[in-house]
């Protein structure tokens, strides 16, 4: 019996959670449904993100890239070709793949900061070739998706089926990285991060855990363009590849915690709703007044809590969750 | 049998080996000793896959694996310790020697199972969730071990593992050694404590500047007036004889 409560009192984020998604079908807000499809979009890209960066501690600075490349393979493919979203966001997943592995298998050979400025760079380029490739991607002017609403199209009337399509992508990306924290990479992908030469020595090929991390990173940051160039209906350079991108990923990851596969919910849950109140506040009183507040904001956060939001969240979680179990114990 | 023909290493216009030949045997243990630049650590390097040799060859059991990569060399079994340990500071011990274990098992669970019985071996058991960066120095050198050991090496490098070490841990590091060569492990010690190195090995091999100036028991290593010249210095006959 003693063990029953303290799984229940255990399984309450779940509980919380299930509550939370359904209470999201109660939303009818767009402001509130467009914050959330935002937050959970970017659970999921900072969850991307730190498969590579995270866990094998690799600073990317290019993830936009990918996000880009999956959001115009997609759209091209259903423009050009009819092909459905659904189909085109694994093509672009996959395409996007490719490139991330091979951008590694050449980029892995540099160290620390030549790999961050190399992916920086890389960016760059991808979305010079999108802006200035007119006859593909109609360059700045965008692409505009047609509007055809349908399931196989991707394409929904009320924001909640792109919240409720956003939430499977982010929970998907939290799992894996659940999944792959416990398994053989994530072993391999830690002992990288920790030290690589040691990690060699006891046979671990740390060059092909970093490739596996970073194809796989690659994969889940280019669904997540697709997702958002169906939710939009309009791409252009800018809008899917900007580097901004590049750095909010490593930003959410950061304030959530690095590392651990919870990290980026609670930096996403923290960074954008208060980015999108705090630009709502000052936004019109006094230009740029929202970022400087913002920034501060994350200096603090940052400072007080270095390894990150998450891992504070959890201890607190246990120590509450350790003294109630306690309690039921000590009473019962 | 792991075996060393004529292995060359310059970095530069920096000679370090200059043509090494020796061998190790299973049931041997063997000491490297020699003056700081002598070329011991790099002969490591070289022999695991770190640094490629200019010329000469590296060979297991008469196969070749010198130009392998370090984690090729371990899957074969041969694996290293640093002189500097290198222990994954934020993962507890019990993980540190998991990922050992991972190179022999794909299944995470059965490598904590076998990462375990390293730890006991190693009298770690109770330090197994603690963070490794948190440990002292000579536990630190043990859980180098224990993460070699986990990997099922046949031919363990130790780089001065009891560098750094108190006279009581020394001996517990002696002891812990003769017992790894219990398992059958051939084993290669860099060692700069001479009382430890001429009780511990078989063999001892002096490197001086790049050369194996002598190969052989330790009686008449100490009594080489090669050696001592090079390396012992002229006191050490008298405190030995």
């Amino acid at each position: 019996m003693k063990l029953d409560k303290g799984k229940i009192i255990n399984s309450w984020p779940f509980v919380i959670a299930i509550l939370g998604i359904l209470a999201i079908s109660k939303i009818e807000n767009q402001y509130y449904l467009g914050m959330i499809f935002n937050t959970l979009l970017w659970v999921a890209i900072a969850g991307s993100w730190q498969i590579v960066g995270g866990y094998a501690g690799e600073f990317s600075l290019g993830h936009a890239a990918f996000f880009g490349i999956g959001a115009y393979t997609s759209t091209l493919l259903y423009i050009h070709f009819s092909v459905s979203p659904w189909i085109g966001m694994f093509i672009g997943a996959a395409f996007a793949g490719i490139i991330g592995f091979l951008l590694s298998w050449t980029c892995f050979r540099l160290r620390g900061h030549f790999f961050t400025l190399a992916t920086l760079a890389f960016g760059q380029v991808v979305l010079i070739i999108a802006t200035s490739w007119r006859s593909l991607t109609s360059g700045s002017e965008g692409l505009l998706l047609p509007i055809k609403m349908g399931f196989w199209q991707m394409s929904f009337e009320s924001k909640h089926a792109y919240v409720y399509l956003v939430l499977i992508y982010a929970i998907s990306v939290i799992l894996f990285t659940y999944v792959m924290e416990r398994r053989r990479l994530g072993y391999y992908l830690i002992a990288y991060r920790e030290n690589d030469e040691a990690a060699r020595s006891l046979g671990v090929n740390t060059f092909r855990a970093r490739l596996t991390a970073s194809t796989i990173s690659a994969f889940f940051t280019a669904i997540g363009g697709t997702i958002y160039a169906q939710y939009t209906f309009f791409i252009e350079p800018e809008s899917v590849l900007p580097v901004t991108l590049s750095i909010q990923a490593p930003l959410v990851s950061i304030v959530g915690g690095l590392g651990t596969p919870f990290g980026p919910l609670f930096g996403a849950v923290l960074i954008l709703p208060l980015s999108q109140f705090l630009r709502g506040i000052f936004g019109s009183s006094f230009n740029g007044l929202h970022l400087i507040i913002y920034g501060l904001i994350l200096i603090v956060v940052l400072l007080l809590m270095p390894s990150g939001l998450g891992p504070v969240i959890l201890k607190g979680w246990r120590k509450i969750t350790g003294a109630q179990v306690k309690k039921i114990n000590a009473s019962g | 049998m792991l075996r060393v023909e004529g292995l060359y290493k310059a970095f530069g216009g920096l000679r370090v080996l200059e043509g090494i030949d020796f061998q190790v045997a299973e049931d041997e243990i063997v000491g490297l000793i020699g003056p700081n630049g002598a070329g011991k650590t790099t002969l490591y390097n070289v022999i695991t896959g770190y640094y490629k040799p200019d010329a000469g060859h590296v060979l297991l059991d008469d196969e070749d694996i010198t130009g392998l990569s370090p984690a090729q060399v371990c899957r074969l079994g041969l694996c290293r310790t640093f002189q500097i340990v290198k222990p994954f500071g934020n993962l507890s011990v019990e993980k540190n020697v998991a990922i050992g274990s991972l190179v022999r098992t794909r299944s995470v669970k059965e490598a904590h199972r076998a990462a375990m019985e390293e730890i006991l071996f190693l009298g770690l058991e109770h330090l197994k969730d603690v963070p490794s960066r948190s440990l002292t120095l000579s536990d630190r050198k043990r859980l180098e071990l224990a993460r070699a050991l986990a990997t099922k090496p046949r031919f363990l490098l130790l780089d001065e593992v009891m560098c750094g070490l108190n006279p009581t841990e020394v001996k517990g590091m002696l002891d812990l050694i003769r017992r790894i060569h219990d398992r059958g492990i051939g084993i290669v010690v860099i060692e700069h404590i001479m009382t430890a190195v001429m009780s511990l090995s078989d063999r001892v091999v002096v490197l001086s500047q790049g050369k194996v100036i002598k190969d052989g028991t330790p009686q008449e290593v100490s009594c080489d007036p090669e050696v001592i010249k090079a390396y012992l210095g002229e006191g050490y006959q008298h405190a030995g004889t």
